[in-house]
């Protein structure tokens, strides 16, 4: 029996569509050494994203705030629509001024066709002509420097927001990555995962092939003083959960919620059990049915069906 | 892929979403100038030039796109800088690893193998530890991380499998160590 290549294990890991379905999985089924060569295999994967996701520093929590902002204010900008005006222009002045040539051009004909000595009429309609060209020319370019100026106002002052933002950090964030397995200690992909605190969902996201969510930013609370427990001084505030679920398999809620204030974030390992039971869920879209403090919100309908 | 979010800047929201599009570029700014105060500026000035550059984008990924404009942005700081040092400047071997106390990534994986990882991560080119970040983490496909790096995909392809080569001799060697000490 021949045993696989890391080159395909590798291209198995990467899901590479090329691949022939299910042989890897067969192979692996009959042959300990290539399973365990695969597992080292995966386990230097989970390390590779491991080590370069955890060089990563936290944005601050309002970075994407900021550049929204930023792009909202440059669009909208007169340095933004001068931007759109000057691309205009420039794509437009060609056409321009092969149209002034052949209406010169025309011109010139006609005068000559009717035998009038006008070259000093021609070259006046000529010159003023030109004169037009040259003061939208004189348009292009002034709306360069200018365009340039305002542009790089937007930046600074973006800058210097972003600076004070970011340097100010007065929000702590907590970082969270979760880590999903089956129950023989396989990664799972595709699985939902939510981090839920006081009722609210903070931060979504979707294991990938090694199992490991993408790392969940968390503003903290103002204060970033952590109590250790529970006192007279500090009562609890709520309750934090994280919950994962995956079409064939049991959803897990683990009340055992590990943030960390490092950047690389803390990973949760959460384990989960293949299910029996077919869970299917279809989202109907609803009618608009109600509506809260004049904003209209959509309800739908949720049709589960359970078979065993 | 259009963003569903919707409250957005709708010039790019055509384009995904752009948060998911902001966490990449942010890393990215990172992993190529190591200084945290670099990343808000220089992504947003990646953004603002991706706006100013939307009518030569010919569609494809556009988060390739993004991320070649990124590159260009961190490189042309760097070499403003003249500070730039392929071989030294990133150190992947994270004192926190060295430490004994007991941590989460102990349940993934074993500081050993992080070690080894970062070890091989220190060990590669700038512009691969680049590639590897795009394909390990943000599942970049071989063609999107060509565009985006300015190489053909094959070539992509064979730096990849060339890295993941010499992690697994890494992990090799370890193991057949730990075999001869136990024998």
């Amino acid at each position: 029996m021949r045993h696989l290549s890391w080159d395909e294990m590798w291209s198995y890991m990467d899901a590479d569509p090329s691949n022939e379905p299910g042989l890897v999985e067969e192979h692996i089924s009959q042959c300990p050494s290539c399973a365990a060569k695969l597992r080292m295999a995966q386990e230097a994967s989970g390390a590779v994203t491991h080590v370069l996701r955890m060089h990563t520093p936290p944005s601050s929590p309002d970075a994407d705030a900021r550049l929204l902002q930023t792009l909202s204010g440059v669009t909208s900008s007169p340095s933004s629509r001068a931007l759109r005006r000057r691309r205009y222009r420039i794509q437009l002045y060609p056409v321009f001024g092969a149209a002034a040539v052949v209406f010169i051009a025309g011109i010139g004909t006609y005068l000559m066709h009717m035998g009038l000595a006008g070259r000093s009429t021609a070259s006046s309609g000529t010159s003023s002509m030109a004169t037009s060209a040259a003061s939208s020319a004189s348009n292009v370019t002034a709306m360069s420097p200018k365009g340039k100026q305002d542009h790089a106002a937007a930046v600074a002052t973006k800058q210097a927001a972003a600076q004070t933002g970011y340097a100010g950090a007065a929000v702590p964030t907590a970082t969270l990555s979760v880590h999903i397995q089956s129950s023989s200690g396989h990664p799972l992909s595709g699985v939902n995962v939510a981090f839920i605190a006081n009722g609210q969902i903070l931060a979504t996201g979707t294991t990938k092939p090694n199992g490991l969510t993408d790392v969940f930013y968390l503003p903290l609370p103002g204060d970033p003083t952590i109590h250790p427990s529970p006192g007279p001084t500090n009562s609890a505030t709520g309750t934090a959960a994280l919950v994962a679920w995956k079409a064939g398999y049991q959803p897990v809620v683990s009340y055992e919620v590990g943030l960390s204030l490092r950047p690389s974030g803390s990973i949760q390992t959460l384990t989960m059990n293949h299910s029996q039971m077919t869970n299917a869920v279809q989202v109907l879209p609803g009618q608009l049915t109600a509506s809260s403090q004049g904003e209209a919100f959509k309800l739908y309908q949720w049709v589960s069906g359970l078979t065993h | 892929m259009h963003c569903v979010q919707g409250d957005c800047n709708e010039s790019f929201c055509t384009y995904g979403c752009i948060r998911e599009h902001a966490v990449i570029v942010r890393n990215l700014v990172y992993h190529i100038t190591r200084n945290v105060n670099d990343i808000e500026d220089v992504t947003q000035e990646v953004f603002l030039k991706a706006y100013q550059a939307l009518n030569t984008f010919r569609g494809g990924s556009f988060r390739a796109f993004l991320v070649r404009i990124t590159r260009n942005q961190c490189y042309d700081l760097l070499r403003q800088r003249r500070t730039r040092n392929d071989s030294t400047c990133v150190e992947y071997v994270d004192e926190a690893w060295a430490s004994n106390a007991p941590g989460p990534e102990d349940v993934l994986v074993n500081q050993e193998l992080l070690r080894e990882a970062g070890t091989m991560l220190q060990q590669l080119k700038a512009v691969d530890r680049e590639i590897m970040l795009l394909r390990h983490v943000y599942q970049f496909s071989y063609d999107e991380i060509a565009t985006a790096v300015g190489m053909r995909a094959g070539a992509v392809r064979t730096r990849v499998a060339r890295a993941r080569q010499k992690l697994m001799e890494l992990m090799e060697g370890r193991e057949k160590n730990e075999t001869s000490q136990l024998g």
